[in-house]
Order: structure tokens, then C-alpha cells, then sequence
């Protein structure tokens, strides 16, 4: 069987953003770039969580940006999205997911 | 008759590299074939009952939606890519969310069905689960064990 993947227009590096349980507060980061051929602007962005900041940084109009997101603290575990809704003119591709999450770590 | 001795002596030499590798690897495959050996990741169903026994477990049906209608495991939520994987996830998000604690088991039509690997990799990388395992034997064992209508 042959899978075919098709490229996302806008990727987001890393795609998931983690704390662990008790570590320091601190605001960490995706990329968006956009890769399709005409540009995509960010017109919105929600969290799925209470208590996390979010902010973006636009650093080159409609190609790339920065999403920051810091968590008011990070005691317990937990699992959160922040919705990323665009004017890309693909339905599919207008709402981009950023996922993040508080973990305890593994015991080694 | 020089040739053959030539390829004999290749022969020879190819195999005992071949043996000595195989005999110091610390990760050397059995030469049997074991059917309970599992790839990484994957649980077999008789595992997956015991857990049913003692709690809960989160079923992820890797299904086309049209074969997720057709019949699944009770409670299975319908997560794949043929479909919007975003789209699908959306509405029952906060309900894995909730759960993330307990071990998802995804499954799909069959062992060389890829979906539930690729579904997995995906809540495990992407949406950040931890403890999400691949059923071994898809739909078939999930049929023999009552699992599934």
C-alpha cells in the first residue's frame, strides 16, 4: 500500500511544546512557517486551557511566525491545544493545531 | 575450477563475518519466528483485557469513518487520516485530554494496515499521550474476542 503525504501549508516546529511537572515557568516557542505559494496570515489564535499566555511575533508578513506560550505554572499535568485560525483560502488548512503539555517525568 | 574455489572462499568468508556479527550483536533477532514477539509500541488484546479488568482504556478506531459506522468497540473514538485528522480530533479533544492519564489502544483493519501506527505516532508525538500502544492483530482479534460486533 502507498501513502501519500500531502505538505501542510503552514508547519509548526516543534509540533508539540512540553514543561514538566515543577519546572521552571518559562515561555517556550513554535515556528510557523507557511510553505504554501501565496501567503497565509494569522487572524486569530485560542487556547484551549485557562491560565497559559499566549502571544504571536510576526517576523516576515504572511511566510513566518513566532508563537510564544507560557503556563501560569506547571504543578500539574495536563494536555492543551491552542487553535491557530488563518485566511488560507484551502478549508482544510485555514485552522492550524498547536498541542502542548505538562507531564510528569518517567521515572529511569 | 579456480573460480569456483574463488567463490566458495567468498562464500566462506561472507559467512563467518555474517556469524560473528549475528553471535556478538546485543540486539540479535531470534532465528524463530515468534508469533507473541511484539514491535515496538504494539499490545497484544489479551494485555488490553486484563487492563479492561482493572480500569479503563481509551480505544482509538483507525478506521475509515464508513467502517467505524459499520461496527466498533463500544466507546471507540474514530481518529484517522484519510479524513481531517484535525477535523476529527477537535470535537472530542477535551475527552482524550481528560483521560490522558489511561492507556489508548489503537486499532485498525489488520497487522499490515499502517493506520494505527501512523494514528499512534501521532497522539503520541503530536498531541503529546503518552501511553498510546498499537493493538497487535487489528479488527480480527478484537472479532474473536468479542470486542467487536
Amino acid at each position: 500500500m502507498a501513502i501519500l503525504n500531502i505538505p501542510d501549508v503552514m508547519t509548526n516546529t516543534p509540533e508539540h511544546l512540553q514543561w514538566s511537572v515543577g519546572e521552571e515557568v518559562k515561555e517556550k516557542f513554535y515556528v510557523l512557517k507557511v510553505t504554501h505559494s501565496n501567503p497565509v496570515h494569522i487572524k486569530e489564535v485560542s487556547c484551549s486551557r485557562e491560565g497559559f499566555e499566549f502571544r504571536v511575533v510576526e517576523k516576515d508578513k504572511g511566510r513566518l511566525y513566532e508563537v510564544y506560550l507560557k503556563p501560569a505554572d506547571t504543578g500539574k499535568p495536563m494536555l492543551g491545544l491552542l487553535k491557530i485560525d488563518t485566511d488560507c483560502t484551502i478549508q482544510k488548512h485555514r485552522r492550524k493545531l498547536a498541542f502542548f503539555s505538562i507531564v510528569r517525568k518517567r521515572r529511569s | 575450477m579456480k573460480i569456483i574455489l574463488q567463490c566458495v572462499m567468498i562464500i566462506g568468508m561472507s559467512a563467518t563475518a555474517a556469524l560473528s556479527v549475528y553471535f556478538f550483536h546485543p540486539e540479535r533477532p531470534p532465528l524463530y519466528f515468534n508469533p507473541h514477539q511484539l514491535a515496538e509500541g504494539e499490545v497484544e488484546v489479551d494485555k488490553v483485557i486484563k487492563w479492561l479488568e482493572q480500569g479503563e482504556v481509551v480505544w482509538i478506531d483507525a478506521r475509515s469513518a464508513s467502517r467505524y459506522e459499520q461496527g466498533h468497540v463500544e466507546g471507540a473514538f474514530l481518529l484517522n487520516e484519510r479524513e481531517d485528522f484535525n477535523a476529527l480530533l477537535l470535537p472530542i479533544y477535551s475527552q482524550l485530554a481528560n483521560r490522558a492519564n489511561l492507556p489508548f489502544v489503537v486499532y485498525c483493519g489488520s497487522d499490515s494496515c499502517l493506520a494505527s501506527k501512523r494514528i499512534a505516532d501521532l497522539l503520541r508525538n503530536r498531541v503529546g499521550i503518552t501511553d498510546v500502544f498499537v493493538l497487535k492483530g487489528g479488527t480480527k482479534v478484537l472479532k474473536d474476542k468479542g470486542l467487536l460486533p
